[in-house]
Parts: C-alpha cells; structure tokens; sequence
C-alpha cells in the first residue's frame, strides 16, 4: 500500500509539474516569439489589453489569443450550441438569429416577442407616403407594387429557441393590417406565402437574415402571380421545374461571423445550377442602377412584354432576382435604392415599379428617414 | 495577481520553488517572505500607492512586537485596537464611498493576523521575542492574504519551524488541493458568477419567482465556490511550499448548524472567533448569558467579516435565531437522526443562508428585499423558461449545480471511508484524483481564457476580495 502511495504521489507531482511547465513554456514562447498578429481584437468578455510590457504581453497571449478564443467558441458552439455574442441567438437547426439590428435601428427579438409597433400617427405616415408613390407611378400610367420580405425568424419562427415560444404579432402584421384600414393595398406581404413553399426546400441563409436563391425563386413566382393574366400571356415565365437549384455548405456568413463562428456554423447556401439559361444581356450598369434586355425568345413576342423597374435596398438581392426577372421581362432595371428618382423613371419608361423591402427596414418607409 | 492569474499559476508558482528546492529548511522563513514581497510588489503594481496601509500596519506590528514587556496589556490594547481600528475604518469607507479609497489588497488578514501576534504573545502562546522577519513573514505570508485560511501566529509558528522537506508526498498533496481549488474557482465559481450576473441584471424590471429561488441558490453556491475554491488553493500552496496546510472544516457543507456555515467556509475563521472572542468571553461572562452573548457576537463578527454593512445584519437574523437556538435549547445542538429531518432542515438553511449570501454579493444588501417583493407582485413580464434558456451559461448550470450537489456526498465520505477497504479507498482517491487532473487541465485551457477580468483584477473590478 505504501509503494502504490507513493507511486501515486510520484504521478501526480509529475502530471501537475508537467502542466505548469507545458503551459509556461507555451504562454511564454507564444508570447515572445508569436506574431503580433496572432492577438485577437478583444478579450472573450470584449475587454482589451494594452500596453507592451512582458506583463501585458503574456496575458494577451493566454487571454487574447486569436485561436485559443476561436477554439473555445468553436467548442461551445458544437458542444451547447452556445453563441457567446450578445447579439447573437442559437437557434436550432443551425440556423442563427440576430437580436438587433443598429444599422436600421431594429430589434429582431422584441418583434419576435410582439413588442415592436409603429404608433398611429407612423402608420398615417407612412401610408400617406406609400399611397404618395403609388399616386405619382399612377400619373405616368405605371402600376406600383411594395413586396415585403419576411425576416428569416418569421419564415422560419419554429427554429427559434424553444424558450421564447410561438411568434406574437409582429410589426409587419400591424402594419399590414394599418395599412389595408388605411386603404392603401398596392402590397403583398410574402411571410405566408413563403411558408407555404418551405417544403420546397431551404429558402432562407440560416446564417444570415437574407433569401437564398430558391427563396428568391419563390419571390419571384409570387410577384409575377400578381400581375393580371393578360400581362402574364405576354411573358414566359420560370416554373420550378425549369430550374435546379443545388445546395452546398459554405462558411457562416454575416451573423456568423459576428459571433466569431464562420468557420463552424457552416451557411446552408442553396445557389442556382450554373448551366441556368440567362437569356437576356446588361444593357447598363452604372452606379447604383442595372438594366437588362431580354434577348429573342421563340415562343412569344418579347416586345409585348412588360418592363420594370425594381428597387432594391441592397445589392445582393438584386443579384440575386436578376436570373429570374430578367429572363422574363422585356427590360428590366434594377435600383439599388428605394427613393424615387423621376430621372431613372422617364429614361427607364417601365409598365411596373416593383418596390422590395425586408421586414428589417420598415422604418426606411417611415418619412425622414433618407431611405425612401 | 491572484492565486488564479496564469502570471501566478505560470510563471511565478513555478519560479518560486526554485529558491525554495535549493535552500535549507532553516531558510525557508526568509525565502516565503522574500517571496511574499514580490508578491504584493506585483500585486500593486498598477497602483503602488496601495501598498503603503499594509506597509504601515506591519511596521506598526513590528515595532509593537520589539517593545519591552512593561506594560502587556497596553501593548495587547494597541496591538488589538489599532489594526481593527484600521481595518473597520478600511471597510466602511469601501462601503460607502468606494470612487474614493481603493481597498488595500490583503488588509482584512493582515489586521487579524497582527490582532493574532498582539493576543499570542499576551497568552504566552508565541515567543516573546521572534524577530521582526517572523513578524513579516506572518503578515505577509501571499498564500494567505486575500481569503485565506487564517491563520494564528501560534499556528504559523508551528507549521514554519515544522515545515517537511519538499517531498512528493507534500508536492502531491499541494498539488490536489491547489487543482481542486482552481477548479472550484475558475470553471465552477465563475461560470456561477456571469449567470448570476445575467439573471440579476434581468431584475432590472423584475424576476419571477422561480428566477429568484435560482438567484439565491447560485449565489449561495457562488460563495461556497469562491471561498472553498480560494482557501483549497491557499492551503495547496501552503503544502507546495512544505508547510502543513490546516484541515478543511467538516462543518463547512453542513447546513444543520447555519449559523456555523458561513466561518466554516472560511477556514478556519470559526476557530480564530472562537479562540480569540467567545471563548475568553465565556469565561468572564459565565451560564447562559455569557454563551447567548458569545453565540451572537460569533455570528456578528462573521457577518462583519463578509460584508460591514448594518444591513447584511439584518439578513441574517435567520442565524442569530439558530444560534440562540442552539445555546438555549440543548435539543438543537444534536443533529437530526431521521433522514426526512436533515433533508427538510438543511433545505430551510439552505434558504437562509442563500438570502443573506445574495446580500453579501450585492451593491446594497437590501436589494435583496426589493428583489423578493418584486418577484411576487406578478410584474414579470416573462416565463421563468426564457430567463433560464437566456442565460448563455444556462447549459453550464446544470453539471455545475450536479457538482455542488454532490458536496453532501463529499461531506459524508469520511465516514463512509471509514468502512471500506483501504484497497478500495485508495482507488477512489486515484479515480478522483484522475478526474481532478482532467478538470484542472480542462479549467486552465477552456475556462481561464473566458474570465480575464475575474482571474486578474488588474483588468476590471475585483470580486468580492476585501
């Protein structure tokens, strides 16, 4: 028993010697000898080391060190499923959902909570400035249509955490229904319509609050089911069937890597098949504005269909709606802004101004606010 | 730089037993101070000013020490009155008025342990003449300073002309405890402390009351995990060093006597209370009366010592009542035989305990109060479900409170090692031992670089280190 004593002595006097120096050893050449480029932003609790002493050298590198803090990130994240980013909430199905958006002021949690409204008077407002746009594309014998994008969390409510429960009504549901009372109806809101086509495959990023091709492919069919029928004789429209889309795991895109997690929470990212047809050809492209030609097509007169103007609020889904309306569409031009520009209107000479917004940038809608 | 700063575990533990693998045992006094004193050099190095009060009173110690012995108890009143005068005035001014004195790193044990010096040598209890090093190096022994143990000069005196050759033996053991108390401090202690800093901060509007019950049991945990954690590391460089750590208290997790609980934790202040308070008072103040006095200025000075604030008295009237209890009725001193019992008691002190521990942790202690009538007014604007599933820790909670639970367990096992095999106990201990490695090894890479602010105060606010 006294030999199995001090064998056990022995092995861990020896196990914690060795930790003490393995670790010393590391700290310190990590510390002397690391590049500077190794040293994250930021602490894991956001606090910030400075100085250059060999003090401040060594605790940054046991606690800003760039990959022990993405190894323990990756670690929870895989283990808990824990996001240590305020902003950032584990949802499941590896989807992520941001809490708040700064930029436009909006805060995805409380909407989902059913504590976010516009008061009356923003819903005269904004009304009062739709109806406003409506009236003025009306004057030019143009039609208008507002499409409002659901956020991801709405599309995709039950991926929420369990703990927040079912989604309440929402800012975009009041205002849907402010707007119907307030007679203003050149508008569809996809968060139904888009639930209806989920099982069709992933619509959304799940790393990110944007549509995905096939989401936007959906987007697509919805608005051009909202034209008359006589428009749509006139058009040769995509079906699903027309199209294969194929999914692929790329790394996290914007939440993710504000969480720091690009690299693990991977993006679910369904693209268009690159042996996709485009029949049309950019006629211009010029600071914010795109316009496409839709070249000959064998079965219907392209110059009986109709030309657009689309306005977008970001890059990205423009890129992505292109394929789609531009293969169906005589001219369509695409507007990286939602103000109106009576310029772009008379050169441009479209038969509908297709108005698309997120459910994130209701507020852009809201007068004064530079965005519309 | 804390017992838990990897400048401490990585550089300076290691370095330290350089001086003291290559000198004699009769040096190892000298060598500990020398190393003390870089220590608190260290340790105040971003506000060198912080070290003149503690510089102060060990000067003021010494030179009490070197005075000749005309009048011993002029020197006890000094030796006593002064550092606690200090020390109180030390206290209350944190309290109140925090922006504008700094609380001196150490103070709390470097008052109590010069009281220590000024009331052993009285009794006779330590050599009149011990020379100003042995004074120093009591006072400034780093292990010690922040939470503990406390020792008494006598014992100090003991453990350092005792003190066993560095052997694995000692190594091992100092090893364990410190591992342990790394553990307990750094993955349990806070990981407890940002959930807990989550749930308060959604009292902001108000907590359910199943919030609140968790509220209190983290920060009764908190406490535990803070106190034990600090102590084991203490007591586990104590034992690196070759000095004979003093034993963890049995009663520390032993929720039948709460009045006891909270100087248990902190080893071993019930016994500094009782050597050095109740029992002398005791003798002068005989019966009941001297025992109900000696019971409440226990409790008292226990409370005092964790937080100097009337209020946290006044939540821990729970204790007094136990401790008037105890000395009044003879049938409250033996512990409960029936299961049921226990278990229904120690839920009771458990409660208990936790209000006045959540005061302890909190800015104002009667927070606490506001909280619970909060809670209960149905204000809550949430389920209980969305606070527990927002907490980012909330998956960490449970293995922990697991662990914490199992503390009863730990509690009992003495005496269950008693009837097992020595073949078989010392199995467990390797497999315990085995685990500890792993969570130690797990804490240093995984936990540690999480809490920047919490393992070294020099980059944020000191937790609870008075």
């Amino acid at each position: 028993m006294e030999k199995q004593r001090s064998l056990f002595d022995l092995v861990v006097t020896s196990v914690f010697v060795g930790i003490l120096l393995s670790c010393s050893i590391f700290y310190l050449v990590t510390c002397f000898v690391g590049q500077r480029y190794e040293a994250a932003d930021a602490c894991f609790d956001g606090t910030v080391i400075e100085g250059n002493t060999p003090v401040h050298r060594f605790e940054r590198a046991v606690y800003q060190n760039d990959s022990t803090l993405a190894r323990i990130r990756n670690t929870q994240y895989r283990l808990f499923g824990i996001v240590e980013n305020e902003n950032v909430l584990a949802g499941k199905n590896g989807f992520l959902f941001e809490v708040e958006n700064k930029e436009c002021g909006y805060n995805y949690l409380a909407d989902y909570l059913g504590e976010l409204s516009f008061t009356d008077g923003e819903y005269d407002a904004i009304a009062a400035q739709l109806e406003a746009r409506r009236a003025m594309c009306a004057e030019q014998d143009i039609a208008f249509l507002l499409v409002i994008l659901p956020n991801t969390q709405t599309v995709y409510s039950e991926n929420m955490p369990t703990y927040l429960g079912n989604i309440r009504e929402t800012r975009l549901d009041r205002l849907e229904d402010a707007l119907e009372q307030r007679g203003f109806t050149s508008f569809i809101n996809l968060s139904d319509d888009l639930a209806r086509y989920k099982d069709e495959g992933l619509l959304y990023n799940n790393t990110e609050n944007s549509l995905n091709a096939l989401g936007c492919f959906y987007t697509y069919r919805i608005v051009y089911e909202c034209f008359a029928d006589t428009v749509m004789a006139k058009t040769h429209a995509f079906e699903r069937g027309d199209l294969s889309f194929y999914q692929h795991n790329t790394t996290g895109k914007a939440i993710a890597r504000a969480a720091g997690l690009a690299d693990v929470a991977q993006n679910l990212t369904v693209s268009l098949s690159n042996d996709t047809k485009l029949n049309y050809h950019i006629q211009i492209m010029s600071g914010g504005m795109t316009k496409t030609r839709l070249l000959p097509i064998e079965t219907i007169d392209v110059s009986q269909t109709p030309s657009l103007l689309l306005q977008f609020s970001d890059t990205w889904e423009r890129l992505q709606m292109e394929p789609y309306f531009s293969n169906t569409f005589l001219d369509v031009t695409y507007q990286t802004s939602l103000v109106h520009d009576e310029e772009i209107l008379k050169d441009t000479a479209p038969d509908a101004v297709i108005q698309f917004i997120y459910e994130d940038e209701l507020s852009y809608l809201l007068p004064g606010s530079g965005m519309y | 730089m804390q017992l838990t700063s990897p400048l401490f575990l990585f550089v300076f533990l290691p370095l330290s037993f350089l001086p003291l693998l290559f000198s004699r045992a009769r040096h190892r006094k000298g060598v500990i101070t020398a190393l003390s004193l870089l220590w608190l050099l260290f340790v105040n190095r971003g506000d060198p000013a912080a070290i003149l009060p503690i510089v102060a009173l060990v000067a003021l110690t010494c030179l009490l020490s070197a005075l000749p012995d005309r009048a011993p108890r002029v020197r006890l009143a000094f030796g006593i009155v002064l550092p606690l005068g200090a020390l109180l005035a030390a206290r209350l001014l944190t309290e109140y008025a925090p922006s504008t004195f700094p609380y001196p790193t150490g103070l709390t044990m470097v008052s109590l342990s010069a009281v220590s010096i000024a009331i052993d040598r009285y009794r006779g209890d330590a050599p009149e003449r011990e020379g100003p090093l042995t004074v120093v190096a009591y006072l400034l022994f780093f292990p010690t300073m922040l939470v503990g143990p406390l020792l008494r000069y006598k014992q100090f005196l003991y453990a350092t002309e005792h003190a066993a050759p560095l052997s694995r033996e000692t190594v091992s053991l100092g090893a364990r405890l410190f591992m342990r108390g790394y553990v307990k401090r750094v993955a349990l202690c806070a990981v407890l402390m940002r959930a807990f800093a989550d749930v308060h901060s959604f009292g902001e509007a108000s907590l359910p009351p199943l919030a609140l019950l968790l509220l209190l049991l983290m920060s009764y945990a908190l406490l535990y995990t803070f106190v034990t954690g600090t102590a084991d590391m203490a007591r586990g460089v104590m034992a690196l060093y070759g000095i004979k750590p003093p034993r963890a208290q049995s009663g520390a997790v032993s929720l039948l006597a709460p009045h006891r609980v909270l100087a248990c934790m902190l080893l071993p202040l019930d016994r500094y209370i009782e050597d050095y308070l109740t029992r002398p008072l005791r003798a002068r103040v005989r019966g009941e009366w001297g025992r109900l006095l000696a019971a409440t200025l226990s409790v008292l000075v226990t409370v005092l010592f964790y937080r100097t604030r009337p209020e946290a008295l006044l939540l821990a009237l729970p204790l007094f009542l136990s401790a008037w209890l105890t000395v009044s009725r003879p049938r409250w001193r033996r512990f409960p035989r029936r299961i049921p019992t226990r278990l229904l008691l120690g839920t009771v002190s458990t409660l208990t305990l936790s209000v006045l521990s959540l005061g302890i942790m909190l800015g104002d202690p009667l927070e606490v109060i506001t909280l619970i009538t909060r809670s209960f007014d149905g204000s809550a604007t949430y389920s209980f479900y969305y606070l527990f599933g927002a907490i980012s820790d909330a998956r960490y909670l449970a293995p922990t409170l697991t662990v914490l639970a199992l503390a009863p367990v730990l509690h009992y096992y003495p005496a269950l090692a008693r009837r097992i095999p020595r073949s078989v106990d010392f199995a467990l201990c390797a497999i315990s031992a085995t685990l500890l490695v792993f969570a130690f090894v797990g804490t240093v890479f995984y936990f540690l670089p999480q809490f920047p602010t919490y393992t070294d105060p020099v980059y944020g606010t000191s937790f609870f280190v008075r």
